[in-house]
Parts: C-alpha cells; structure tokens; sequence
C-alpha cells in the first residue's frame, strides 16, 4: 500500500534543514503549490504538532494534518543523516520523515490506514538503520517494497 | 485567494483536527501507533483565537452556526459542479463565476462556506 504513493520526487534524501518548521518548508518547496497554499498546508502541520509531536522516538516523525487545499493524498519522505531538532517524545534528533497530507475526505479513508502502516513500516526501517546508507531515491523505494513485502499486516 | 477564506479554511483545517482527534476511532489509532496528544485545553483555545481574531465577525459568526449545524467541515470543498459537503449539484451559474476562491460563497443547498479545488 504505501509504495503506491511514493513518488520519485517526493523523496529528499539529503534533508540539509535542522529544525521541525525549516524541514516543513524544505519538503513543500518540493511541491508545485502556489505559496499560498503551501503556507496554508505548512499551518496546518503546525497546529498539528502543538496538539502533539509527531516525533514518535528513534529517529522517526511522521507529521501528518488534513487541509482543504488538498485534492488527493500525498506522501513526502525525507532522510536527515545529521538529524533534525524535532521536539521528539524521547528528545533525540529525527533522520527520517514521512510527511502525510491529505483532504479532508479520502476515499476509503486511506489516510489513517497509511499512517499505522508507515509507522510500522518505520519502525522496521529503524531496526539497522540501513536507510541512511542508501544512495538514490530508487534504492530506498526497492527498499521500502522489500519490507513492506516481508511485513505481516500487524494492523 | 480571498484574505477571510485563507483564514476560514485554516480554522477548519485546525477544527477538522480537533473533532477528527475526539472520534474515538481516530484517537485510538493515533495513540496505537505512538503519537500522545498532549496540548492543554488553553494552547488550543490559543491556537484557535489566534485565527479567529483576524476573521470578520459576521464571517465568523455564520462559521460558528454552520459548524455547530453540522459539528465538522464549516467550510467544504466544491469541484466546478458539486459541493463535497453536501455532495448536491452547484447551480449552474456557479461555473460561470471568475476567481472563486477571491469571494466568500455560500453552497445553496447546506450553507457551507465553499472553497474551489482546482
């Protein structure tokens, strides 16, 4: 399910930003929004993250909102080698970030069932680190497929 | 996109989170998967007034009797034809109008205050 919605270009694998706000804006300039609506989506994840962090511990966050400006689910993944300052639940720095957007209504509502699979999904990616050795964008998704492949649905 | 509008749809993106994170299904997903929503009740109060502070209040005003009509999506989505808050056909006449997301309209049929994807 979820390599359905990574798209090549929606991949940073060298985030150079080092904090939560800067890392929410280097991932939506990697979106063809106007500058309004990516104002208007980067506020919507910062309402989120003052309700909670989504910084979920081990070097994982996935921020996650809906806006209106959305016409369909998109998924953005980001890679920090360095590590980003994300006020995690257990303090330590993020190095990969799946960013979920969506609509207010989704069909099916693929929206929160994406987001338990990416969280299982990461956590099996945290278990060697090896996303942080790999090279290109393609690696990572042939990656992502072989766990996602080899994962039970634990959902 | 109309200076009002940009600021209602941030308040609905923000109410849509709140209801959103009281319907127990979501909240318990969020809570299985490891997020802890912490924020006391007076950092949402803030976060709210920050937005509605700077909305007319007449505009708010019918915000507030939508949203308590309905309890979510104050403002909705609309194609060029259809309003996905009450999933009614728009007049037709509602094609014709230049810039719609530079006006505040209403869905004739549930109220909403509609904003136009494109």
């Amino acid at each position: 399910m979820i390599t359905r919605f990574i798209r090549n270009e929606h991949i940073i694998m060298n985030l150079k930003s080092k904090t939560k706000e800067k890392l929410f804006k280097e991932i939506l300039d990697k979106t063809d929004f106007s500058d309004e609506k990516k104002n208007l989506i980067f506020c919507s994840l910062k309402q989120r993250e003052v309700l909670g962090t989504t910084g979920i511990g081990k070097g994982i966050a996935i921020p996650h909102s809906r806006s209106l400006i959305l016409e369909e689910l998109k998924l953005f993944i980001g890679i920090s080698k360095k590590g980003i300052e994300y006020e995690a639940m257990d303090g330590k720095p993020v190095h990969i970030v799946f960013l979920i957007i969506a609509p207010p209504l989704d069909e099916a509502n693929q929206y929160l069932i994406l987001l338990g699979k990416i969280a299982a999904l990461s956590k099996e990616l945290t278990k060697n680190k090896n996303y942080l050795k790999v090279g290109s964008t393609g690696e990572f998704i042939e990656m992502i497929k072989s766990i996602e492949e080899n994962m039970e649905d634990i959902l | 996109m109309n200076k009002q509008l940009a600021l209602l749809v941030q308040l609905s993106d923000l109410d849509t989170q709140l209801s959103e994170m009281d319907m127990g299904r979501v909240k318990l997903k969020e809570e299985e998967i490891g997020f802890k929503l912490h924020a006391k009740e007076k950092e949402i109060e803030n976060l709210k007034n920050d937005i509605r502070k700077k909305i007319d209040p007449v505009i708010l005003a019918e915000y507030d009797k939508i949203l308590k009509r309905y309890k979510f999506r104050a403002v909705s989505q609309a194609s060029e034809d259809v309003c996905y808050g009450c999933f009614t056909k728009l007049p037709t006449e509602f094609i014709s109008i230049e810039n719609k997301n530079e006006k505040i309209i209403h869905c004739p049929n549930c109220r909403r205050i509609l904003y136009w994807i494109e």
